[in-house]
């Protein structure tokens, strides 16, 4: 899932990333691209992301994290 | 004192939720209460534009100038081409309706998108439409090259001075003439949004102010509600230059009740969150409603405007909402329709 995860956002930023890249400081996504990469991972993995779980995501691995719970709960 | 809490997604949707319902709301209250009667009401409502630059600017990262280019036409004036041909197709529809003939709204709304102003005007004799609050992409557009072309500037001091140059330019630009292409916006836009950005940086709001510096932010966001008025999108800044900084004051002390409020475990919090998660979205559909349809016919058919107001607030929540899911289903279906084409290639 954390490969998958990685491999989608690279794609889309053309950048790499690591479990440690933090996405507001690093990735430099455009409020479009974030909202479209929170709608591609709930397609792909099939998990409702609610906004509010955002709150606990900084970094790659938080969002990894995060999904692994959803999909876990 | 306990910890202090940190900027991220979630916060940031969360100040987008709120700033994305209070245009929404100020849209339709100043129907009711006009700017110049409400000096109060304009004092709130007018950090709102510099506030949704300065949120902006966290979503800021320097980049290659072309790869810049590239992704800012995409995102945002991509959308801004689909919202306004959405108004041209409408527009001259409503024109006719409203017995002033469909040619002369087609040219309107024609002469609106390219010269991309926020309000109806007439610029070299021609009448130019509204292309509604999606002006603010097209400033967005140039703030957001501009900044990054600073970035450049190896020097904070350079930067600093560079960003001071391009927003004096940018007020400047507003007093000569009127600017098209909502440029002289987008200048000074570049000033709040490297704001946002060094904020993120330098991670300001998560650390602790001085007394001094709150007391004095706290004057001048006083001082801004009472007695200051800005609309950008007019060239409208009573206090000239001074206008803009004071703006910052008011967009601290919104961003931080914004940090504290996001933490809050509330579901009107969280209501506001999924606003702001779609607030790109809500921002180009209120555009299309705000322009385009004739929202002005619930002053007609209401008792009273007061009703006419309420009704307004609730007719635009509904199509939004309607339009939001329609928009989720399409991003759902083109995701499906993409993964296919790939799966069928790696196979």
């Amino acid at each position: 899932m954390e490969e998958k995860i990685i491999k989608l956002l690279e794609e889309m930023t053309g950048e790499s990333v690591s479990r440690d890249t933090d996405i507001l400081s690093d990735l430099g996504l455009s409020s479009l691209e974030i909202m479209s990469l929170i709608s591609d991972l709930e397609e792909e993995f099939d998990v409702k992301i609610k906004a509010k779980a955002m709150k606990k995501v900084e970094t790659i691995g938080d969002l990894v994290d995060l999904i692994t719970e959803l999909k876990e709960g | 004192m306990g910890k202090r809490l940190r900027i991220n997604i979630g916060t940031l949707n969360f100040a987008k939720g709120m700033a994305i319902i209070l245009m929404i709301v100020g849209h339709s209250i100043t129907e009711l209460v006009p700017l110049d009667q409400a000096p109060i009401l304009w004092g709130l409502l007018s950090p709102l534009l510099p506030f949704f630059y300065i949120i902006s600017g966290y979503l800021f990262t320097p980049k290659k100038i072309y790869e810049t280019v590239k992704t800012t036409a995409k995102d945002l004036l991509k959308p801004y081409l689909i919202v306004e041909i959405v108004n041209l197709i409408i527009y001259p529809l409503r024109s006719l309706w409203q017995g002033k003939g469909y040619l002369a709204g087609l040219i309107k709304m024609g002469a609106g998108i390219l010269f991309g102003v926020g309000m109806d005007t007439e610029i070299l004799g021609i009448s130019v439409a509204s292309v509604g609050p999606v002006w603010f992409l097209v400033s967005l557009f140039w703030a957001w090259n501009l900044l990054n072309l600073i970035m450049k500037l190896k020097s904070l001091l350079e930067q600093i001075a560079m960003i001071i140059l391009v927003v004096v330019a940018g007020y400047l630009l507003a007093w000569i003439s009127f600017s098209w292409w909502s440029l002289s916006c987008g200048l000074i836009g570049t000033g709040y949004l490297a704001i946002g950005y060094y904020l993120k940086k330098y991670k300001i709001m998560e650390k602790k102010a001085p007394l001094w510096a709150i007391a004095l932010l706290a004057a001048g966001a006083l001082w801004n509600t009472r007695f200051s008025k800005m609309l950008m999108i007019k060239n409208v800044y009573s206090h000239g230059l001074f206008t803009i900084i004071l703006a910052v004051c008011s967009c601290y002390f919104m961003l931080w009740a914004c940090i504290y409020l996001s933490h809050i475990d509330f579901v009107l919090v969280d209501a506001i969150e999924e606003c702001g998660r779609y607030s790109f979205w809500i921002l180009c559909i209120h555009a299309v409603l705000y322009t385009s349809l004739p929202w002005h016919i619930f002053f007609r058919i209401m008792p009273n405007s007061t009703f006419a107001v309420l009704a307004l607030l609730v007719y635009n929540a509904i199509v939004i909402l309607i339009v939001c899911y329609l928009l989720k289903e399409i991003h759902r279906w083109k995701y499906m329709k993409e993964k296919k084409k790939n799966g069928r290639k790696d196979n």
